[in-house]
């Protein structure tokens, strides 16, 4: 007897390293750092317009540095294990890490006035890691035989990334050379639709498909509603890019404010897919799990989700407002309050399962081994938790007031969450069986 | 199971069968035929199958039968030697594994474990590979899975 020869089983050689994923997961608590301190020493500057250098900074800091950085090292991971697509050339991911890390930190010193002159090539490192990442991460999720609602998700996201740095190179020459391609807000609300709802909002599905019933024993997810999730997100996605193509080749060459009435239309099926039904269907799935403990990283969950419907409602109000505190807001709550709190809440998962995975599981049995649950005590997440849900509030009130000791306060907070999670993420990685 | 004649998890849905107007008697004769001596056939039926539940209980079968849903049954058929089932449907990710992989290191020269598992254990099968155990899984209607676990070169 040996395996069923038609099964589908994960080989441990396609499984990548430990130090890929973790590198990519070390590096983002510095980004959450990065910006609280920038909030420190900027006390209120960043809270007057979404339009100021500094603004962008703090923006990328987040998106780039924080989520982009776990994702890019969630996806090395998920790629082969979850759709059985090994990626070729892994070595290449320390290469995509460095030129990522370096592009966001140059792009954010640029930005926040420490070191000018380069802005415009910190963009083309950030895009050329975005590339090699997309030619062997990409390439083997486009490829992949396996089928199913996780992968389509991956593959959308991927694709979103891809039009999300295409988007970005082209507005940041705009910025920088002053020859932006057409109505900025129309070209800046098609490259935030792109980011937020098909990279990181097409991912967060596919993961949730994935992970929630894994971890949180829930009743699979209906593949009906996955199929409606998804179909809204593409939907959401192709249409406001068609407008945008229509709009730069000629047949719909309107004014840029029709185009991005349109286009923000088009959006719409996107925002109800990814902050209105993906997070009722998946709270509705955890009224469901077949055991009822709470952990700190279902509260993340839960929290994050909660708060994708306020950030649906704020991006509406930020349309049709003047006031630039509900464009900041509505950033505030998309970056650190969904997907931030979604992110936080999934590392303080995934971490603790791959180091017992790769570094323990196979002595299971052979010599004492530690239970996964005790590698992270749970108060330590709910630290993290704390510290991430006040620093959020704090943000919103200084988002309002505009209140410099608040917003220094709201950085104090970020520091101390990015600070708490590289400790744990340190304590984690060093953690070995002992083979004495 | 690679060539082996006798299998040690089977499923066989009659339901379409009985929709036809056949007896689907013969086919589960035959597909006990082609059962391991301590395997499990997962039996899917329109309903209670009361007779055949009968006649396999004579015939030494252990069978647990569970109503999943209007024109929807689950019948487990146990041979005698078919081990106890362990039941780590409950428990999240990665506990199954970790359950599996410390009850493995009691399993007996000729011994065979079986589980149930919240669904089928991917993970798990590279490390059985690795202890060179041999397994079968099977994905039951619910999305949980079965695994069967035994010592290479102990199979019938």
């Amino acid at each position: 007897m040996s395996p069923l020869p038609d099964m589908n089983y994960l080989s441990l050689d396609q499984a990548p390293p430990l130090e890929i994923p973790a590198a990519f997961f070390l590096t983002a608590p510095f980004a959450v750092m990065a910006a609280g301190g920038l909030l420190l020493w900027t006390d209120a500057t960043a809270l007057q317009s979404n339009w100021q250098p500094l603004v962008l900074g703090l923006t990328h800091l987040g998106t780039l540095g924080f989520l982009t950085m776990v994702m890019m090292g969630a996806l090395y991971q998920m790629s082969p294990v979850v759709a059985g697509a090994p990626i070729p050339l892994i070595r290449l991911a320390h290469l995509v890490q460095i030129l990522l890390c370096a592009g966001v930190s140059r792009l954010v010193l640029d930005l926040s006035g420490l070191w000018s002159g380069f802005t415009f090539g910190s963009f083309v490192l950030i895009a050329l890691a975005v590339l090699l990442f997309l030619a062997t991460v990409g390439f083997a999720v486009s490829t992949t035989n396996t089928r199913g609602e996780t992968v389509s998700g991956m593959r959308l996201a991927l694709f979103c990334l891809l039009v999300m740095m295409l988007l970005g190179l082209v507005m940041a020459r705009g910025f920088f050379d002053g020859v932006f391609p057409g109505a900025r807000g129309f070209w800046v609300q098609i490259h935030l639709s792109t980011a937020l709802l098909g990279w990181v909002g097409g991912l967060i599905a596919a993961v949730s498909w994935q992970v929630v019933p894994m971890f949180y024993l829930t009743t699979p997810i209906n593949p009906f509603k996955k199929k409606a999730v998804m179909g809204m997100t593409v939907l959401g996605i192709i249409l406001p890019l068609g407008i945008l193509l229509l709009q730069q080749t000629g047949p719909a060459s309107t004014g840029g404010w029709v185009a991005a009435n349109a286009a923000a239309l088009g959006t719409l099926p996107a925002v109800l897919g990814v902050w209105l039904l993906h997070p009722v269907f998946i709270l509705q799935n955890f009224q469901q799990r077949r055991r009822k403990h709470l952990d700190a990283s279902l509260l993340f969950w839960q929290a994050g989700l909660c708060i994708a419907p306020v950030t649906a409602i704020c991006a509406g109000f930020a349309y049709f407002s003047h006031d630039p505190r509900w464009v900041l807001l509505f950033g505030w709550l998309a970056i650190w309050g969904w997907a931030g709190m979604i992110v936080h809440g999934m590392l303080s998962r995934i971490i603790p399962f791959l180091v017992w995975f790769h570094r323990f599981a196979p002595y299971i049995g052979r010599i004492p081994v530690p239970a996964m649950r005790k590698m992270l005590p749970d108060v330590r997440t709910k630290l993290g938790l704390g510290c991430h849900l006040i620093s959020l509030l704090l943000g919103i009130l200084a988002i309002a007031t505009r209140d410099p000791w608040i917003a220094r306060a709201t950085g104090l907070l970020l520091l101390a969450t990015g600070i708490n999670l590289l400790h744990w993420m340190i304590q984690l990685f060093r953690q070995r069986p002992d083979l004495s | 199971m690679n060539s082996d004649k006798y299998s040690p998890l089977l499923t066989l849905d009659v339901r379409p069968l009985i929709e036809q107007g056949h007896d689907p008697l013969e086919e589960i004769l035959q597909a006990l035929d082609r059962l391991s001596s301590d395997g499990l056939l997962l039996l899917i039926t329109p309903f209670r199958p009361g007779p055949l539940i009968t006649l396999l209980q004579e015939r030494g079968y252990r069978l647990y039968a569970t109503e999943l849903g209007p024109d929807h049954w689950q019948v487990e058929i146990h041979t005698a030697t078919t081990p106890e089932i362990a039941d780590y449907r409950n428990l999240p990710t990665p506990e199954p594994l970790e359950q599996v992989l410390t009850r493995l290191t009691t399993l007996s020269a000729n011994g065979a474990f079986l589980a149930r598992v919240p669904r089928v254990p991917t993970l798990l099968l590279p490390l059985l590979k690795e202890r060179q155990l041999d397994w079968a899984t099977l994905e039951t209607t619910d999305g949980s899975a079965l695994i069967y676990i035994k010592r290479a070169g102990n199979a019938e």
